[in-house]
């Protein structure tokens, strides 16, 4: 009991920030970002108390911020479901065969950005995207990892992570 | 390997204020785990019996060692005693929420205080000007917290008012933005509440918005100086 509860803490300690982040890269209002934050460590402190199995806590947590998200989205504007899944499914294959190093291009093209602006851009993307830049490039997670997250395909979430690029960085030179 | 340093650069900037890590902390685990098969005799020697023991003893028998604490500053033997036992009592006597709430206020505006009378005494480097400023904006955050839930819309109309430094405007700035507006948000309910003018309320507001700002500025302006002369030191 002690050594799940000194865990538990341990997680929260280093895992706290980099969630809360993440939560307000996805909710924009800061209350409600910190309220997900906590409901999320909340329910996984319960789970773990129950004696339900968690094998790596870090992914775990992921996925029960990304499910508090989701409601959170279903229960404001039943709209933007079909926007969080936009564009996504079709052209996949054509997609797949660009070639790999296109994404660093686009990186390149986004990194001399500055910082400030970049983020808010990032932050006017469609969810979905949204999601998956912030996963990749804000909390580090890798493409596999964000696959196992959002119970994907590796392979769809690098399209995605792509795509999101690509219109990232439109928005950017846009503003221009 | 992740690449867009300039967008992860700029989230990390993104945290939870110590305030609300502690307080979220308190509500996961808070709740005491119904198990507890033993207890130690020497219960009352844990911390959660001695903090508040130790408060009480220091008001009742150092009353001349805290209230000699009163006038400490950053640096001085005494002023961790003023800041967490002298403050902290403070908070702990104010009866409701809105009174909490001034106090909080109001020791965010001794830490501009603090970090005047350092400068003028040339004592002020660059890391103490970061304490203050940080335990600014903890004291600011309790405010809020404790003035309950603000529209949205009035904190991004005043920090758009605001004029964007050059340096980045910095959490210290957005939190003097957000204390002002708990300040008046609570006045504004309070003199609701009293069914007074509304120009009044108004009033009040604006005299409060002004000089919070107007302190705003001084911190900022002590920070950069204080920066500034330890460059110059270095060299």
């Amino acid at each position: 009991m002690r050594d799940l509860e000194k865990t538990f803490n341990h997680a929260f300690e280093s895992f706290s920030d980099e969630l809360f982040r993440h939560a307000s890269m996805r909710m924009k209002d800061r209350d409600r970002a910190l309220e997900l934050t906590q409901e999320c460590f909340m329910k996984v402190w319960e789970y773990a108390q129950k004696g339900g199995e968690i094998r790596e806590l870090r992914p775990f947590l992921y996925r029960t911020l990304r499910h508090l998200i989701i409601d959170e989205y279903r229960r404001k504007k039943p709209v933007s479901l079909e926007q969080m899944v936009e564009g996504d499914g079709d052209e996949r294959s054509v997609e797949d065969l660009l070639p790999q190093d296109e994404s660093n291009t686009l990186e390149a093209a986004i990194e001399r950005f500055e910082g400030k602006r970049a983020l808010a851009a990032l932050q006017e993307l469609p969810d979905a995207y949204r999601e998956a830049l912030s996963m990749r490039y804000i909390d580090g997670l890798s493409p596999r990892e964000i696959g196992d997250i959002v119970g994907e395909t590796e392979n769809s979430v690098s399209v995605r992570i792509h795509r999101g690029l690509k219109k990232l960085k439109e928005l950017l030179e846009h503003h221009d | 390997m992740t690449n867009l340093h300039n967008i992860r650069n700029e989230a990390e900037k993104i945290r939870l204020r110590s305030a609300e890590k502690s307080a979220m902390r308190a509500s996961i685990f808070g709740t005491p785990t119904p198990v507890v098969l033993h207890r130690s005799s020497y219960v009352f020697l844990s911390p959660r019996y001695l903090v508040p023991l130790f408060v009480v003893l220091v008001v009742f028998i150092g009353g001349g060692t805290t209230s000699a604490a009163q006038g400490a500053l950053p640096g001085d033997l005494l002023y961790p005693v003023k800041v967490s036992i002298n403050e902290k009592v403070e908070v702990a006597l104010a009866p409701t929420p809105a009174a909490k709430a001034e106090v909080q206020v109001r020791l965010a505006e001794r830490r501009v205080e603090e970090a005047q009378k350092l400068s003028s005494q040339g004592r002020l480097n660059k890391k103490t000007a970061k304490i203050l400023s940080d335990d600014f904006d903890e004291h600011a955050a309790q405010a809020v917290a404790l003035a309950g839930p603000e529209p949205q819309e009035q904190i991004t109309t005043a920090a758009s008012a605001e004029p964007q430094e050059s340096s980045a405007p910095t959490q210290a700035t957005m939190m003097f933005q957000a204390t002002i507006e708990a300040t008046t948000t609570e006045a504004t309910t309070t003199l609701e509440q009293e069914k007074p003018s509304l120009k009044k309320s108004k009033d009040r507001r604006n005299v409060l918005r002004e000089s919070l700002r107007i302190q705003s500025d001084i911190l900022q302006e002590l920070k950069t100086r204080a920066s500034e002369t330890e460059l110059q030191n270095e060299r």
